[in-house]
């Protein structure tokens, strides 16, 4: 007999579309918890600040995923990070006595990379929204950027303050970083394990086309909403530099199902869910891509 | 009866000097304007010099005009920002100041001079060391330099006091186009060329009719704003001329504070201040340069500061606020070295001797 493939799902907000491809009842088995609706997202991440999921899983059998995928002898489990769960952070740096930085896992974290020691894939959605409020809000002075890893890039709109590569990449670093040391501490702490990280879903072209605008909310009606163009080169530029640094050390990154784009690069209505997410349309896309992948 | 004998006493050395210390002199008893703390800001430009002159009055609570900031999105490691009130680096010389002021007013089509590094970065010839980190691609080396310029202008709608020191007379310009570099190309970037650069010392009247004209252009555009020229006394650290250092420097020296005194007198929104005299004057005794005998010695400065601010703002020194001395003197007595790093300036003429 073949032996089972074991498969984790670990992430955030954007692990709810992974698990309502799957599963649509998943939530019954949530933890307990207060209702109070917030009418700033879309029922599928209702009380997502309130709900502690440290220890909650979903396990999908080898036989749901072959009716489902087409996919044999493999285990699935699917771990989500609620809000509420104190592992917002993954992992913590600090500054030792001769100023070297120090990088630990959190508690909660560690918790988790426990238990994918036997795993053989980890399938990672952690973060991805870090830097949708530098995408969406427009609260800086006008700006632009060559966009990064575009060997063509549309060249600077004249009307904008110009911002070279290197301030962007240092910016988009301190996003990207979250990923990147939490998936490298994966592979330190279980090296046989392989890690496939999947890439956000692009940004809307138009924000107003949803009303649900997560915790951007205020902040829209404040400052405005950042011109698109703008936008998708923050997005890809962060896709790019995230892709650069996790390929470095082993991890496989995928990006958004080509069916998930328009034809100008953003993310389609029908499979969006809120602002930033998309649905379970779009989290059984992710799946196809990769199952044939793994 | 003479006509001396109705002179006020500054007029006479032994009187305007007399007994008094250096810092007791008046060095400047007829001043055209004065200026006020609380309603005159300042910009400057020019020579290294003129970097002290911007920091002091920082540190002193001037108003201080500085119209190219970083965008929140930058790097917060230094690259040029704050030195002067816009992002150009060391002006050295007049002809260099005219031709700035010509592109930010849209009188000249923007000078484009890039070369590459070694590690692949660009950089702005006609403002090498402004910005320390260069710039990934020739494009964004470009578009940043249109930036500049039109952040150049914008400095005179909040400034109404411009100041600038005049530093030197020995240029490089471009041979096809003749505009002025602020360093020989191949010393702090790109590659010296005897097709493309050319060396000139620029006469009397070349500096004369530089300076002339960029007052007007100021002028016309922004008829409020005062020009202060003072004339920086750094001597020159390399000379072209086959003459020696010490001639040059004085000949330089000679041509810029002829030219700073006529055209202070020809215009009446023009006015000197003379820094160069209080160091460099017989009456200091040497005391303000430092062993090289070219650099000026933090006393100096502060000798000079103190100067303005009590001729030209009537702020004495118990009113000064003097934010980052005060720093050092919470700490004790300050160290001459942290003295002398408070007052370095990027002195872009080093490099000529290295």
């Amino acid at each position: 007999m073949k032996p089972l493939k074991k498969i984790g799902l670990l992430g955030h907000s954007h692990s709810v579309c992974m698990l309502d491809s799957m599963d649509k009842d998943w939530r019954d088995q949530l933890p307990s918890q207060e209702k109070s609706p917030d009418e700033r997202y879309p029922e599928t991440h209702q009380n997502w600040f309130t709900t502690d999921t440290k220890d909650f899983v979903v396990d999908i059998p080898s036989q749901k995923l072959n009716e489902k995928f087409a996919v044999e002898d493999t285990d699935l489990s699917l771990y989500p990070i609620y809000g509420a769960t104190a592992g917002g952070n993954l992992t913590t740096c600090t500054l030792d006595a001769a100023g070297n930085k120090q990088m630990f896992l959190t508690e909660v974290y560690n918790s988790y990379l426990k238990k994918f020691k036997d795993y053989d894939y980890m399938i990672s959605t952690i973060f991805g929204n870090d830097h949708a409020f530098l995408a969406y809000v427009d609260n800086l002075p006008g700006y632009d950027f060559l966009e990064l890893g575009n060997e063509n890039p549309n060249p600077l709109e004249k009307q904008f303050r110009p911002i070279d590569q290197y301030d962007i990449t240092k910016f988009m670093t301190g996003y990207t970083d979250n990923i990147v040391h939490a998936l490298y501490c994966a592979t330190s702490m279980n090296p046989n394990l392989k890690i496939i990280h999947l890439l956000p879903p692009p940004p809307l072209k138009k924000p107003d086309t949803t009303i649900f605008k997560e915790i951007l909310q205020p902040l829209l009606e404040e400052h405005g909403i950042l011109r698109p163009s703008l936008r998708l080169k923050l997005y890809n530029s962060y896709c790019w530099i995230l892709s650069k640094k996790l390929t470095e050390f082993g991890v496989k990154v995928l990006p958004p199902p080509p069916e998930s784009f328009t034809k100008d690069g953003y993310k389609k209505m029908s499979f969006t869910d809120g602002l930033t997410h998309g649905n379970a349309k779009y989290g059984e896309l992710c799946w196809r891509q990769i199952f044939k992948e793994i | 009866m003479n006509p001396y004998k109705k002179l006020e006493p500054h007029c006479f050395w032994t009187k305007q000097v007399g007994n008094n210390t250096t810092s007791e002199i008046d060095y400047d008893p007829f001043p055209k304007f004065t200026f006020s703390r609380e309603n005159d800001a300042f910009a400057t430009a020019g020579s290294c010099f003129a970097q002290h002159f911007a920091r002091e009055l920082k540190a002193r609570g001037g108003r201080y005009t500085v119209s190219e900031v970083a965008h929140p999105l930058m790097s917060k490691e230094e690259n040029g920002w704050g030195t002067f009130s816009a992002r150009y680096g060391n002006i050295y010389s007049v002809k260099q100041l005219r031709e700035l002021l010509e592109q930010s007013f849209g009188r000249r089509k923007p000078i484009i001079d890039l070369a590459q590094r070694p590690d692949g970065r660009w950089v702005d010839l006609l403002r090498p060391r402004a910005v320390p980190l260069g710039f990934s691609s020739s494009e964004e080396a470009i578009a940043d330099r249109v930036f500049h310029l039109s952040q150049v202008r914008r400095i005179f709608e909040t400034a109404n006091v411009f100041v600038f020191t005049l530093g030197l007379t020995e240029i490089w310009t471009n041979v096809a186009d003749g505009y002025a570099y602020p360093m020989c190309p191949g010393t702090a970037a790109g590659t010296y060329n005897p097709d493309e650069h050319e060396f000139k010392n620029s006469s009397f009247p070349e500096v004369y009719d530089d300076l002339m004209k960029s007052c007007e252009l100021i002028h016309d555009q922004y008829p409020d704003c005062k020009i202060l020229l003072t004339v920086s006394p750094v001597m020159l650290v390399a000379s072209m001329e086959q003459r020696g250092a010490i001639q040059s420097s004085m000949v330089s020296k000679s041509i810029l504070r002829l030219a700073a005194d006529v055209v202070k007198n020809e215009l009446s929104y023009v006015d000197y201040f003379p820094s160069f005299e209080i160091i460099s004057g017989p009456q200091a005794k040497g005391q303000f340069f430092k062993d090289d005998a070219r650099d000026v010695t933090p006393a100096g400065v502060m000798c000079v500061m103190d100067y303005f601010f009590k001729s030209r703002m009537h702020i004495g020194s118990d009113d000064i606020i003097r934010s980052n001395v005060d720093e050092h003197k919470n700490e004790g007595t300050p160290d001459i070295a942290d003295l002398e790093a408070y007052f370095e300036v990027e002195c872009d003429e080093i490099l000529l001797g290295s």
